[in-house]
């Protein structure tokens, strides 16, 4: 039994990797003022548990450094979140939607803390996309350097986080339970297990 | 005669024109890197420029110039001045060189930002570099010789190939969902209330599709522990290949480790 559910997180990562990219593409082509890049990291890290989801991450990162390869540096944020999502996955944070949202919210923080302190070591305190600009800015209004790297990257990360999470749990609502019950998560979200 | 030609085509190694197409991956992979730590450790933005003409140079001894500098001026073009202009504008310093408003540029800004901008270029070229050089499967079929599961090449090739199809599928959702009355443009909540139904089939779709496709692997073996065999192979890595990987390695780990301390 352990074996087949091993086989079928296999055949789910690819999947994950390709709905982080499209997602992100989507946000694009509706305009949206969000990245919405890690729908896919946040649902296989949802179903398939923690593994799962620093695999994704790791992929991610690196298939999305070949058009931004400025995300190759923050290869620990798409860690962190696989990671952290597969985590409280596990825990039953996306059975409803109100604790999604505080989850969002919590990993939007952690992700902002990391991704500043990447921010900080690495680039002198700019993020490096319009976070870069948001930060520079508090610069000049008279934010210590290190201030500015938090307050940007933080604000950015729960924004864009929270509807993340949110979409995630639409979409896992809607997986049906023949799949989710050969998954390792599957016991948060079947009642009768 | 055609057929005779597809068959014979799997006989014999996969081989370029090229000799260093030739090289086998991971000695290309690991040449690039090791490359890539002489800026990181001399910080200076002389060796950047000079580290990404050798990138681009790499790229014509390849024969995959064409390939290469498309890709690469549209990256280096966008990230190498952002990175500038930000730091420019607003890394606070002493020496001011032009004020306007609240923005002061000083000569630190600038000589951070042409530090980091460089830098930008030297990554921009290694990814596009490894990219135009590196066939996916051969990689792959590189990490499973030296003893690397083969469920990791199905994870890499399978992502690779699912971004394609999901792409396609994307804009086909989109144009049916639309068909049904979806307002995709409009106000920006008309536009995130589109984002969920676009992306959920999607993802429903492709993981019920994941679910047929395990069957249908494990009908042919795939969660098998043997060895497996291949239909496209690389030619064995020459000797020479070998030694010369490992002189040019201890050369560039020298040459850093002089120019630190001395």
């Amino acid at each position: 039994m352990k074996n087949k559910n091993v086989g079928l997180i296999i055949f789910l990562i690819p999947i994950g990797v390709a709905v982080n990219f499209v997602g992100g593409q989507l946000a694009v082509l509706l305009k949206l003022p969000l990245f919405l890049d890690t729908i896919g990291t946040f649902t296989i890290a949802a179903i398939a548990g923690p593994v799962a989801g620093l695999i994704v991450g790791l992929l991610t990162c690196l298939s999305i450094a070949i058009t931004n390869p400025q995300s190759l540096f923050y290869l620990s944020n798409f860690l962190l979140m696989g990671f952290l999502a597969g985590y409280l996955g596990k825990k039953g944070v996306f059975t409803a939607a109100w604790k999604a949202g505080v989850a969002g919210a919590g990993m939007g923080i952690l992700v902002g803390i990391s991704g500043s302190l990447i921010s900080l070591f690495l680039f002198n305190g700019f993020g490096v996309s319009g976070t870069g600009v948001f930060g520079g800015l508090l610069m000049s209004a008279g934010f210590p350097v290190w201030a500015s790297a938090f307050i940007s990257n933080m604000s950015v990360d729960m924004i864009d986080k929270i509807p993340t999470a949110l979409i995630t749990f639409l979409i896992v609502k809607n997986i049906p339970e023949r799949t989710l019950v050969k998954l390792p998560n599957s016991s948060a979200y079947l009642k009768n297990s | 005669m055609m057929d005779e030609a597809f068959i014979n085509y799997y006989r014999n190694p996969q081989k370029s024109k090229n000799w260093f197409l030739n090289i086998n991956p991971l000695n290309k992979l690991n040449l690039y890197i090791f490359l890539a730590l002489i800026p990181l450790f001399l910080q200076k933005w002389e060796v950047n420029i000079a580290l990404t003409i050798a990138y681009i140079m790499i790229a014509v001894v390849a024969g995959r110039f064409k390939a290469f500098i498309n890709p690469f001026l549209k990256l280096a073009l966008v990230i190498g001045p952002f990175f500038f202009i930000v730091r420019a504008l607003f890394w606070p310093g002493e020496n001011l060189v032009y004020k306007l408003g609240f923005i002061k540029i000083t000569q630190e800004g600038i000589n951070l930002g042409i530090q980091y901008a460089t830098i930008m270029l030297v990554v921009c070229g290694l990814l596009v570099l490894l990219t135009v050089t590196i066939k996916a499967e051969d990689f792959t079929y590189a990490l499973e010789k030296i003893g690397f599961s083969h469920r990791i090449s199905y994870i890499i090739l399978s992502s690779l190939q699912l971004v394609m199809d999901l792409k396609d599928k994307t804009s086909v959702i989109m144009d049916s969902q639309r068909s049904r009355g979806i307002e995709t443009e409009g106000n920006i909540l008309f536009r995130i209330k589109a984002f969920v139904p676009v992306l959920s089939p999607l993802f429903l779709g492709a993981i019920t599709g994941a679910e047929e496709r395990s069957i249908a692997m494990d009908a042919r073996a795939f969660s098998s522990d043997n060895k497996n065999t291949h239909l496209r192979f690389l030619r064995p890595t020459p000797g020479v290949e070998k030694v010369a990987v490992v002189v040019i390695d201890i050369v560039i780990i020298s040459y850093i480790i002089w120019e630190v301390l001395v």
